[in-house]
């Protein structure tokens, strides 16, 4: 969106945001519709109500989310999915639907370890990127292509990423015992 | 153990997620604009907090799927409605509520008039001529206009 388009719609201009909701409607409503679906919350008026609630948290309070928005830091695309996804699961609770999306207490309760057998690790043992690389391909089953285009980077680096992290993990279990 | 048990005896492990990163982060950590210590931040939240990683995923995944004309009348009447264009009096209605009653008002005018033609079949020109039934079908039918033009001029 063009900073003169932005600042009409801040500015609260009725043409400003007519133009603004004709270009991201679709993505909005895309957005709320993945976001219901992952929780399994899927009927076409209760998507009309969530986007809803998307444009009245917009507008809501002299249009104050909209002018927290920082065009230096992010695309306002991309600001605007998050946005939509966010009100849509606060849309969501407050109808009395669960917390979490199905597929992840049923990953919550196959993963997480009893309290007993938790130990502490050291810090540092994984990196940030290491450990958010066996995230993504063990417990979100991406292929390492996938999450080299999630990260931005080269297939071979996840792959070698990947294979560093196992190595640590071997060698301090193993040191461990 | 195999690399699957061996990641899911560390993710079992105590690891702090800390404070869920400002919905501006997460987006400029999508769009790539983060210096790279706040990248390192961000990726260490995203592997600890489901929330998170879930939102950035979904973004990811919408931004890559081909997207669908937007219906822009409901912005529109939020807008009318946050400044003060509808008429006083007239509070905020859920969508899925007006869908409900219209769905209501008009299942009732079919079921009134599957009555007055199965009444038509067995009574003679004369009585149908002062019948009841239609004049209740054209009182209804006025009702349903009227519920139509609330529900889509003014009240969503």
């Amino acid at each position: 969106m063009e900073s003169s388009g932005l600042k009409r719609l801040i500015d609260g201009d009725r043409e400003g945001w007519n133009a603004f909701v004709t270009a991201y409607a679709p993505l909005i409503r895309a957005m709320v519709s993945r976001t219901m679906s992952a929780y399994g919350a899927f009927s076409a008026p209760d998507i009309e109500d969530a986007i809803q609630n998307v444009y009245l948290r917009l507008l809501r309070d002299d249009r104050r989310l909209l002018k927290s928005y920082d065009p230096d830091r992010a695309s306002i695309s991309t600001w605007l999915g998050l946005i939509s996804r966010s009100v849509t699961i606060d849309f969501l609770r407050k109808r009395g639907k669960p917390h979490l999306p199905l597929r992840e207490e049923l990953a919550e309760g196959h993963t997480v370890e009893p309290e007993e057998d938790r130990i502490d690790l050291p810090k540092g043992l994984l990196s940030a990127r290491q450990e958010l690389i066996l995230r993504l391909l063990f417990d979100k089953e991406m292929d390492p292509d996938e999450v080299a285009d999630f990260l931005g980077v080269e297939v071979q680096t996840v792959r070698s990423a990947k294979h560093k992290a196992i190595e640590k993990l071997r060698r301090h279990y193993k040191d461990e015992k | 153990m195999n690399e699957r048990e061996l990641w899911e005896k560390y993710a079992g492990s105590e690891r702090e997620a800390g404070e869920c990163p400002d919905i501006i982060d997460l987006a400029a950590y999508i769009d790539g604009t983060l210096s790279e210590s706040e990248k390192e931040r961000v990726e260490r939240h995203l592997s600890r907090c489901p929330e998170c990683l879930d939102a950035v995923l979904a973004m990811k995944r919408v931004e890559s799927e081909p997207l669908h004309l937007g219906d822009t009348a409901i912005a529109r009447d939020v807008w009318k409605r946050m400044n003060g264009e509808t008429k006083p009096g007239i509070g905020r209605l859920r969508i899925s509520v007006a869908l409900q009653v219209a769905a209501s008002v008009l299942f009732l005018l079919i079921a009134l008039g599957g009555y007055k033609a199965g009444m038509q079949t067995y009574v003679s020109t004369d009585v149908a001529a002062s019948d009841p039934i239609g004049e209740e079908i054209d009182e209804m039918a006025s009702l349903f206009d009227e519920t139509w033009d609330f529900f889509d001029g003014e009240a969503i």
